[in-house]
């Protein structure tokens, strides 16, 4: 009884954590696709730690729900969906993976086929009826409890990962650019681009030019040209209007982004779309560094519902009285890349084109998943 | 001159002999004297900037001097790291600013403000790209020569200040000023009117450039005025003379600048229908006008003014077309991507046309026409003929105008300065603030350029230059 009494305790917890967490990303304070992916893992490792389920489709429902409601509570910040739907995914994994020990059948259960001998074998439609019945049928999984242990080390591998992707993405610096280069970045707000760059200067001299993106992230910006220029890379600020013009002198553009999609293209802070446009048209060549954590299965059906739009007064002040009523005013916060205007994406795990991004979504995420 | 004076005193004697040598062309013009040459020109920079540092601020050498100085002791130190290959080319370059730097200290006053190139620090705050198109710049007028009109000097200050802002704006604020001048110019004993009223002028001019470079519509009518007061007759009283002129130059606005315009607008109006949503860049009179006449000819359409900072041209552009009943939306060009989506086409105004059919403009059209001409939207160039103009041009950084950079440190949206997280740029190394006012759009995105003799291809213009002679 004492164990049941500490358990119910413990959901309480977890509803009032869980409660917290959805105020706090409301209110935007978490913000930024990092620190909202981070703190979602860290959520979910809690709630898979304080959760009872009997079958393992309990806990993928359980999930699914508390996805739901965190992914509605910022819907337009993908990571935190993208994190649930990895989680989700390693927690199937697992589930097969102690399927497979347990009817001993030796063949490779994930949804991609890996082996042509599979292919030929006689054994491939049971293998696959198998596997649509295993997924609903939770009387055949005996081991339930003995899970948990690997799914909670599982998510705190994922945590890990969030933690070293700086780290990894700035160590293929050094490869990216030659001595005397000239880099254009059109999100200085990224903290990838920041630590890519700081890391590459140590063992090349270039030159960096920093497009403010006004109004909503200049200040980020200019602190960003005051860390680079505190590095001893020659740093100029320019803005946004000035990128055509000194395109033809740039080696290489360089940006962060807020989300990948699943077609390769890019959600990025407002402006990025023309810049990398013009680089296309001067054949300069561009490359995106981003997390894993950013890639989202979602396809860009409707770009404009994606893209969020923020405070108006930072675009036409509201002291503007002769202006106030008369014009509507926009203040886009993201733009949408095509992936033909992206020429490499270097994520944690790699260089990759972005036709590839598609294949990356298969690995990590599962289709039942995709909408929560 | 100061420089001179200057070398001597810092430089012992063993090397002054041989310079002076030098300098009476008796070495002979191998590549091997050459460089030697330039080494020595740049050695003695260097030792005499390490003097004027030692001896502090209070030099006779002016402040641009010095930091040439300093630039040149760090490109030869740059240069010994490097190799030698670049020698001649130092040494070549240096003379030629050095002399720039004394005229250019002759002219404008040595207020902190008004310097582009900031003396006192070692630091050179100046983009690599864009040396060449350095200048100081005023802020007041207060060491301008006696015959300096005050019409001009306050003109000075309103270019200055950016008040006076725009290609046909400058133009006719000039042509304004000069029938001022004209009128109150008196011909000096010994002299004709034809022969030294342009001179008179030419130094107004001078003066004028201190604020910022000549618009090329500034251009085509100041020589337009040069031809037509060199043929005044000698015959003509004075008087005579004067009145035809100011009568001339007022033929001249109201023909190539206000009749131009109806004419560009009639025109122009026509690619307009019901239902266009049309996008606009920046301010742009004509283009303004074409808006205000189609919604008086009761044309459904509205309009996006995509604006730039940091002289925000285009709030004023929409304040008006608001204040007409228009139905406006209002964008950074940050946002130009997002609401490019709905826009049927693209009018663009011009600081001129080169002959080579590329288009010079305001900061930031290139990336408007490029966006969309990607998505197939046409645009529309509206210019009167006084901005075409002989130059050809292949990029933006040959040639341009720089603003000060200070603006870019200022993060407020309004008229207030805000100092954002830059507000010490200038004493930060390795960062620089870059402000360019201009940049070339290629012909290819632009579908047509209409003027009042007509419409045509970007490809046509020099064919308009050489029929109607308006450059």
């Amino acid at each position: 009884m004492s164990t049941v009494g500490t358990h119910i305790s413990k959901e309480k917890d977890l509803n009032t954590q869980i409660e917290s967490f959805v105020a706090q990303i409301k209110r935007r304070q978490i913000q930024g696709s990092y620190n909202v992916a981070l703190a979602t893992a860290q959520l979910l490792l809690r709630a898979v730690s304080a959760t009872r389920w009997t079958h393992i489709d309990q806990l993928i429902t359980q999930i699914k729900v508390l996805g739901k409601r965190l992914q509605s509570a910022q819907p337009r910040e993908l990571a935190c969906g993208n994190i649930i739907r990895r989680v989700l995914s390693l927690i199937r994994e697992e589930s097969e993976d102690t399927n497979d020990s347990e009817s001993g059948d030796g063949a490779a259960n994930s949804p991609l086929i890996t082996s042509m001998f599979s292919l030929l074998s006689a054994n491939d439609e049971y293998d696959s009826t198998r596997m649509s019945q295993g997924l609903g049928d939770g009387t055949s999984r005996s081991v339930k409890r003995d899970l948990k242990p690997y799914i909670i080390e599982g998510i705190q591998e994922l945590i890990d990962e969030l933690r070293s992707i700086d780290e990894s993405i700035a160590g293929m610096g050094v490869e990216m650019i030659h001595e005397n280069e000239t880099i254009l970045t059109p999100t200085p707000n990224s903290r990838t681009v920041l630590k890519f760059l700081l890391r590459a200067a140590q063992k090349r001299k270039f030159t960096v030019l920093v497009v403010e993106v006004f109004p909503n992230d200049v200040e980020k910006t200019h602190e960003f040209a005051l860390k680079l220029a505190g590095a001893g890379i020659e740093t100029t600020v320019i803005t946004d209007a000035m990128v055509y013009s000194i395109m033809g002198r740039v080696g290489k553009v360089i940006l962060g982004t807020n989300a990948v999609l699943a077609n390769g293209g890019l959600l990025a802070s407002a402006g990025a779309t023309m810049i990398c446009q013009c680089a296309n048209v001067h054949r300069t060549p561009v490359v995106v560094c981003t997390g894993l954590y950013k890639l989202s299965p979602m396809y860009p059906f409707d770009i404009e519902s994606l893209i969020e739009v923020g405070d108006t007064g930072k675009v036409l002040e509201f002291e503007d009285g002769s202006l106030v009523d008369k014009v509507n005013v926009v203040n886009p916060l993201y733009d949408y890349v095509p992936p033909e205007s992206v020429d490499l994406c270097i994520t944690n795990m790699g260089g990759y084109s972005p036709s590839f991004m598609y294949r990356l979504v298969l690995d990590h995420y599962r289709q039942e998943d995709v909408t929560l | 001159m100061p420089e001179a004076s200057a070398k001597p005193a810092a430089v012992p004697l063993g090397t002054q002999t041989t310079k002076a040598q030098q300098q009476k062309g008796k070495d002979k013009n191998s590549a091997g004297a050459q460089e030697t040459k330039a080494q020595r020109k740049a050695e003695k920079a260097a030792r005499r900037a390490a003097k004027v540092s030692e001896l502090g601020k209070s030099s006779h050498l002016p402040q641009e001097a010095i930091a040439q100085a300093r630039a040149q002791s760090q490109a030869k130190q740059s240069r010994a790291a490097s190799g030698t290959s670049n020698a001649s080319s130092v040494g070549g370059g240096s003379s030629n600013s050095v002399v720039n730097a004394t005229v250019s200290s002759a002219i404008s006053s040595l207020t902190a403000q008004s310097t582009a190139i900031h003396g006192s620090d070692i630091l050179d705050k100046r983009v690599g790209l864009f040396k060449h198109l350095e200048i100081t710049r005023r802020s007041g007028t207060a060491d301008a020569a006696k015959d300096i009109h005050p019409v001009i000097l306050a003109l000075t200050l309103q270019f200055a200040s950016y008040t006076v802002i725009g290609s046909s704006a400058r133009c006719r604020a000039t042509l304004r000023a000069f029938q001022t001048v004209i009128k109150d110019y008196r011909t000096p004993v010994g002299t004709t009117l034809s022969r030294n009223l342009t001179n008179h002028l030419s130094r107004q001019i001078d003066f004028l450039i201190t604020a910022r470079p000549l618009s090329i519509t500034m251009g085509n009518a100041i020589r337009w005025l040069k031809q037509e007061i060199s043929v005044v007759s000698i015959d003509v009283s004075d008087d005579q003379a004067r009145e035809s002129l100011i009568e001339k130059i007022e033929t001249y606005i109201r023909d190539k600048i206000e009749v131009a315009d109806r004419v560009i607008v009639q025109s122009a109006v026509k690619h307009i229908g019901n239902g266009d949503v049309i996008l606009a860049f920046s301010r742009s009179a004509v283009v303004e006008q074409v808006f205000l006449e189609a919604n008086l000819r009761g044309i459904e359409f509205s309009v996006v003014v995509v604006d730039t900072r940091p002289f925000y041209e285009g709030k004023e552009m929409v304040r008006r077309l608001a204040r007409a009943g228009l139905k406006c939306e209002y964008v950074l060009i940050s946002g130009l991507s997002y609401v490019l989506n709905d826009i049927t086409s693209v009018f663009l105004g011009a600081h001129a046309v080169l002959s080579n059919g590329q288009l010079y403009s305001r900061v930031g059209t290139a990336l408007v026409a490029m966006s969309a001409k990607r998505k197939n939207i046409p645009v529309i160039v509206c210019c009167e003929s006084i901005k075409f103009s002989n130059r050809v041009q292949l990029d933006s950084v040959t040639f341009n105008e720089l603003g000060s950079p200070d603006e870019l440190m200022n993060i407020s949206i309004d008229s207030t300065p805000k100092p954002g997280p830059l507000k010490n740029w200038r004493d930060l190394p390795n960062l620089k603030l870059l402000n360019i006012l201009y940049d070339l759009t290629p012909p290819e995105y632009i579908k047509k350029i209409v003027t009042e003799v007509g419409s045509l291809p970007p490809s046509s213009v020099p064919v308009i230059i050489r029929e109607y002679n308006s450059a």
